[in-house]
């Protein structure tokens, strides 16, 4: 490795602290992911795993330490910038709650697309290729509330991807599916990241989904207890 | 984001912000239509015009001025409303909202959307507006000639509703570009030191308007009105504070989240019941003036030239009316979506819209209601003589049963208000109990 | 173990030698420890003995691997009794996993590390369960899935172990 330029990693956090008024959720956590690599981060409920995740993707900014996406600081950026960050550098995968209920999935997929500007018909081609690829090409004129939880949270997927980002970000992905559900999920998603090559951050509590990793990092209040090469 | 893009994620709405659209469409239709008045009448150019075809208020060019800033300012008054209906939030409306952020939209294009919908709601009041004006001129044209203040169409006037659409498309942007920064910030709040220097100061300055109004006319009027106002500001407070004691150590569930709910909200309701209880004031006046003048048979009165002057102003007051109505109702809804979690968690005890409309039908009535009573009754009891100091007439039976039924009147409009704010938060209410409120993104 | 009552089944299909039993045992349950040879033949022993099982076919000059076994009526019966009673729940049992715990915790040594070697280990073995696909028989998956939820919940225990000697470290340092 000594003499070439490595690339930076895709998600860089250092030293990343962040309170809510009475009580410090994070504490000083520093971790390094590479391209392509899937990681789970695990702990116990209130170990603040759901924390870092929201300050990796740019929806918190942390009160100390930086995080940095592709070598890039996100709490540097104005706001603005940062949306744009989120749109397509970052995919990101919620529990639930995440879809627009009055689009249909096709166009909650190509929303990223939409709002980077992008015109509708090119959007929506795109958007219909990667619900394809995550196996809902017929529900794509559907809306929401006439899926199940599993179909919705593919589209999350979908979406999380159709911008090409280098980092998915998933927060307890499979934690509203029941175990079918949830495994074919995790499927989808693990193998959809692999063919964008993009990293995949999963915090879960799930251990399918941390088996399924190729690192595991163990939280407990606010901090790493332990990494595991998987 | 492209323009197809904007109109599309713009446009898309759930059912509970249905009713938010169409109020915001009326309500600006309405003012487009009196703008449409204002610019048509301004046709007429600066000559007299016969008094037999036209009203007064139009044929004479000095009066005709004065009616177009009327209808200007009753125009402007109607947007008020307009910018009530918008101010409208619902629980989906910000579930949206969050979805979207989570898909990438900044802060800006947040923004962005929220102009677009409400200069869609412009647009369409606008072209609605020329209907609207037909309609209005219509109905008056069934009145005595006097009252005839909106002077038809001819088919030329369709080149003056051009304009009337891109400024009702424009007010509606404004208002979304000015009501979205407001959303973000939490209101402050002052401290209660004001009430105690309000229960004072208001009375003595009532007197002294009273007192004075025979020689410094208007001045000592405006004196009186801010006394009036602070009183109201003051007394509310104390009045929510009684009756929301009593409503607390009712046995029904009803009463007693109403008690609590006004309470909480004691200040914002302390400046509708102003607003409420001034406006009554003033038509109650006017009333009294109508009234006064109509019964009188001095044949230098011309009844329905005054008739119609005083109608126009009762209807400029009876729209701030609606407006502080509808800003009263909106803080109720905004507290339906700051507290939908809350509210989501009641449906597990069995609460239902039912329910809930009770609670609000009677926390907005028992503000509403005292307001427009007790204004209604200072404003026809005290009478437009005595607020501008002209010749004071003597209490007549005719005075003291307009001054008992406008009481009553004004107790009903604060009934129906409360019925009314029930019927239409309807949707905002099944929206603020939906158990999908519990999950939050 | 119930390792007779499943011969019974694995010649419920005919009669087998007893070389077959133990392939369709290890066909039939493809991620365990196959089973061995000399176990099935002690099995199938005891069963003749008990009038479960009879010779019907004896290769002349063999052993035991060149007979043939076949099921008598009597056990059909049994098999069929077997598969329509309901399992016991079972006794906690001393896995070894548990005995290493308690015996780490109670001679004083360094469970928490043990605990997160162990956590990788079950994980890296889910993780290669489900890299291959079961075969696309009737049973197969079940007995994935078996292994699969059995090793989810020994994570789960041992994840709250973790927790709880963490807690406990941090209350008596």
């Amino acid at each position: 490795m000594t003499g070439l330029m490595a690339a930076p990693p895709a998600l860089e956090l250092s030293g990343v602290k962040y309170s809510y008024r009475r009580n410090t959720a994070l504490r000083g956590v520093s971790l390094r992911i590479k391209s392509g690599e899937v990681v789970a981060i695990t702990g116990a409920s209130g170990c603040g795993k759901s924390t870092l995740l929201h300050c990796a993707a740019g929806i918190l900014s942390p009160h100390y330490g930086t995080v940095r996406l592709a070598g890039q600081d996100v709490a540097a950026l104005p706001e603005e910038e940062r949306a744009r960050l989120r749109r397509t550098k970052v995919g990101i995968v919620l529990q639930f709650g995440q879809l627009v209920p009055d689009l249909s999935l096709l166009d909650n997929v190509a929303l990223p697309l939409l709002l980077d500007g992008h015109e509708r018909a090119e959007a929506q081609e795109t958007a219909r290729g990667w619900l394809e690829q995550v196996g809902i090409a017929d529900e794509a004129e559907a809306v929401p509330a006439e899926l199940s939880g599993g179909q919705t949270q593919r589209a999350a997927v979908a979406r999380a991807l159709v911008t090409g980002p280098s980092v998915v970000l998933a927060d307890e992905p499979t934690g509203s599916l029941d175990s079918r559900a949830g495994q074919e999920l995790l499927d989808v998603l693990l193998k959809s990241a692999r063919y964008r090559g993009a990293a995949l951050v999963m915090v879960t509590h799930d251990n399918l989904v941390a088996a399924s990793a190729d690192r595991e990092i163990r939280l407990r209040d606010g901090v790493i207890q332990h990494e595991v090469v998987l | 984001m492209t323009l197809e893009t904007l109109v599309k994620l713009a446009r898309s709405r759930t059912p509970a912000d249905r009713s938010r659209i169409q109020l915001a469409t009326a309500a600006l239709a309405f003012s487009g239509a009196l703008l449409l008045g204002a610019l048509r009448i301004a046709r007429l150019g600066k000559n007299e015009l016969p008094e037999t075809i036209y009203s007064n208020y139009v044929a004479e060019s000095g009066l005709r001025a004065g009616l177009i800033a009327i209808l200007v300012i009753l125009a402007l008054l109607t947007g008020g409303l307009a910018v009530q209906a918008l101010r409208l939030g619902t629980a989906a409306r910000e579930r949206r909202l969050a979805a979207l952020r989570l898909a990438g939209a900044s802060s800006k294009q947040v923004r962005q959307l929220s102009v677009a919908d409400a200069a869609m709601a412009g647009l369409a009041g606008g072209l609605l507006a020329g209907p609207v004006y037909l309609v209005l001129s219509l109905l008056l044209g069934l009145l005595p000639r006097m009252a005839h203040i909106l002077p038809g169409a001819e088919l030329v006037d369709v080149l003056i509703w051009i304009p009337v659409v891109v400024i009702t498309t424009g007010a509606g942007a404004l208002i979304g570009s000015l009501l979205h920064g407001d959303e973000l910030l939490p209101r402050e709040e002052h401290p209660a030191e004001q009430t105690r220097t309000g229960i004072i100061a208001g009375p003595v300055m009532i007197v002294l308007g009273l007192a004075t109004a025979r020689w410094l006319g208007y001045v000592a009027s405006t004196v009186l009105i801010a006394g009036l106002a602070l009183c109201f500001l003051s007394l509310t407070p104390m009045w929510i504070r009684i009756v929301g004691a009593r409503l607390k150590r009712s046995n029904d569930p009803a009463n007693l989240l109403t008690g609590i709910r006004l309470v909480t909200d004691a200040r914002s309701s302390a400046r509708m019941a102003m607003l409420l209880g001034c406006c009554g004031f003033l038509v109650g006046t006017l009333v009294n003036g109508m009234v006064s003048v109509l019964a009188s048979r001095d044949e230098f009165y011309e009844p329905a030239f005054y008739a119609t002057g005083f109608g126009m102003s009762v209807l400029g007051l009876l729209v701030v009316v609606l407006t502080a109505m509808a800003a009263l109702i909106v803080g109720v809804a905004d507290q339906l979506v700051d507290q939908r979690r809350q509210f989501a968690c009641l449906t597990a005890l069995g609460v239902d819209v039912r329910f809930l409309r009770r609670v609000i039908r009677r926390q907005l009535t028992a503000i509403a209601a005292p307001a427009l009573a007790t204004g209604l009754l200072l404003g026809a009891v005290l009478g437009l003589a005595r607020l501008v100091g002209g010749a004071i007439d003597p209490f007549t039976p005719t005075m003291l049963i307009t001054a008992a039924g406008l009481t009553a009147g004004g107790w009903l409009l604060g009934l129906l208000g409360g019925a009314a704010a029930g019927f239409l938060l309807r949707n905002q209410l099944r929206d603020a109990l939906d158990p999908e409120n519990l999950r939050a993104a | 173990m119930a390792t007779a009552e499943l011969v019974l089944g694995l010649l419920s299909a005919g009669p087998a030698h007893g070389y077959d039993v133990k392939r369709g045992h290890d066909t039939w349950f493809p991620d365990s420890r196959p089973l061995a040879f000399g176990q099935v033949y002690t099995t199938l022993g005891r069963l003749e003995r008990d009038g479960l099982v009879e010779v019907v076919d004896k290769t002349a000059g063999g052993g035991p691997d060149r007979t043939v076994y076949a099921l008598t009526s009597k056990g059909r019966d049994h098999l069929s009794d077997w598969l329509s009673d309901p399992v016991p729940p079972a006794w906690g049992s001393a896995d070894e996993v548990l005995r290493k715990l308690v015996a780490a915790i109670r001679t004083g040594g360094d469970a928490a590390a043990f605990l997160a070697r162990q956590r990788a280990s079950h994980l890296r073995r889910i993780r290669e369960l489900r890299e291959t696909p079961a075969e696309d028989d009737p049973t197969s998956p079940l007995v994935r899935e078996y292994i699969v939820a059995h090793l989810d919940a020994d994570l789960r225990w041992l994840d709250s172990a973790l927790e709880h000697i963490s807690d406990q470290r941090e209350a008596h340092p």
